[in-house]
């Protein structure tokens, strides 16, 4: 090889070197959660496995104490609230002594709403739970464009949904409408940010719970309280 | 072994890639889930996070970069010799990467996406050889 085209071939392979570095960085940087050394999973635990669902509720529906859960699928937060308080709330729903309720409400932008219709959709296949877990395990950074038909159907199949049906209801009125519903409930409380939550007897009239911060006992404290 | 041969083999691996970046292409936008004879591993990897850079799909990605190689075999002249080795280079790298990802943080393998960072690699193999020796 004469050095003209040794040094040629030196230039593209640096070029080269630092194109695929940037590949690599907005590839890495899209995925914030696995570069703190997040989990990674691919598919929900069996965190909700023989746990009843109906809708957007998971739990018996005798069950004295109801939480509400007001969330945003792109919202990290909630996912965080999903890893740290849910496995604390889980025995309390499995006694029939919890049913906690799901309120869509994507404040986080465009991709919020079309992820909220198709948690919407899920809970027409009593898959709305599964759907978040599924939804958490691969939440990317918020509005970087990664909520796409392909992405959202991943999420369905990994949730165990019909994943035609899925998609089709996602785009029907009826979600978009419960997406609406559940926004106007959300700012009729006056919340401003996700996760929020209520939480009182089932059947009365539920308070704002604001808790300082995500450790289970600022949750599983009012639910004992509340149990008496 | 003679340029013939390996500019050959090079359009070989092109076509099959530009098959297989097209299938994944094609299961992206279909909303279908690959073939995939390891259990999810195609599903779990096309859904994850990784599967997009912003909105660009990377099947996408992956389906320009074989295309760009393709043009480069077809008229084949001595800057483009050049210009395959780049792109086959970032290819590789890239889809090394992406490899990685599978293996450290998805904790699943897409065969489809293995095939194409293995026809990549070899790619990359033939077109530095290719621009090496055009010269000589």
């Amino acid at each position: 090889m004469n050095p003209s085209r040794r040094f040629a071939l030196a230039g593209v392979a640096v070029v080269a070197a630092a194109a695929a570095a940037g590949l690599i960085a907005l590839s890495d940087g899209s995925a914030p959660a696995a570069r703190s050394g997040g989990p990674a999973a691919v598919t929900p635990a069996p965190l909700l496995a023989g746990v009843p669902q109906h809708g957007f509720t998971l739990g018996s529906p005798k069950a004295p104490v109801t939480m509400v859960d007001f969330l945003d699928l792109q919202c990290p937060v909630c996912r965080e609230f999903d890893q740290a308080v849910m496995p604390s709330l889980l025995p309390y729903v499995r006694a029939g002594k919890l049913r906690i309720e799901l309120r869509i409400a994507s404040i986080l932008g465009p991709q919020s709403a079309i992820a909220g219709r198709a948690l919407a959709a899920a809970a027409l296949q009593n898959r709305a739970f599964d759907y978040v877990e599924a939804f958490y395990a691969r939440q990317g950074q918020e509005n970087s464009g990664y909520v796409v038909p392909s992405f959202l159907a991943g999420v369905g199949r990994a949730a165990g949904a019909d994943v035609s049906r899925l998609m089709r209801d996602s785009n029907g009125l009826w979600a978009a409408g419960t997406v609406t519903r559940h926004m106007r409930s959300f700012a009729q409380l006056g919340f401003q940010g996700t996760p929020s939550f209520q939480i009182g007897r089932t059947g009365a009239t539920l308070s704002v719970l604001r808790p300082s911060s995500l450790a289970p006992g600022e949750f599983t404290g009012p639910i004992d309280s509340l149990l008496g | 072994m003679s340029d013939r041969i390996l500019w050959r083999t090079a359009l070989a691996l092109v076509l099959a890639g530009l098959g297989v970046a097209g299938y994944l292409t094609w299961t992206h936008y279909a909303s279908e889930a690959p073939i995939c004879s390891l259990s999810h591993g195609c599903e779990a990897v096309q859904s994850s996070r990784y599967a997009s850079i912003g909105s660009v799909p990377v099947a996408v990605l992956g389906l320009a970069g074989y295309f760009a190689l393709l043009v480069t075999l077809v008229f084949d002249r001595e800057v483009l010799r050049l210009a395959a080795a780049g792109v086959a280079l970032v290819g590789a790298l890239f889809s090394a990467w992406l490899t990685y990802v599978e293996i450290a943080r998805i904790h699943a393998i897409c065969q489809w996406c293995v095939t194409s960072a293995a026809l990549m690699l070899a790619l990359a193999a033939i077109t530095v050889w290719r621009a090496a020796r055009s010269s000589r």
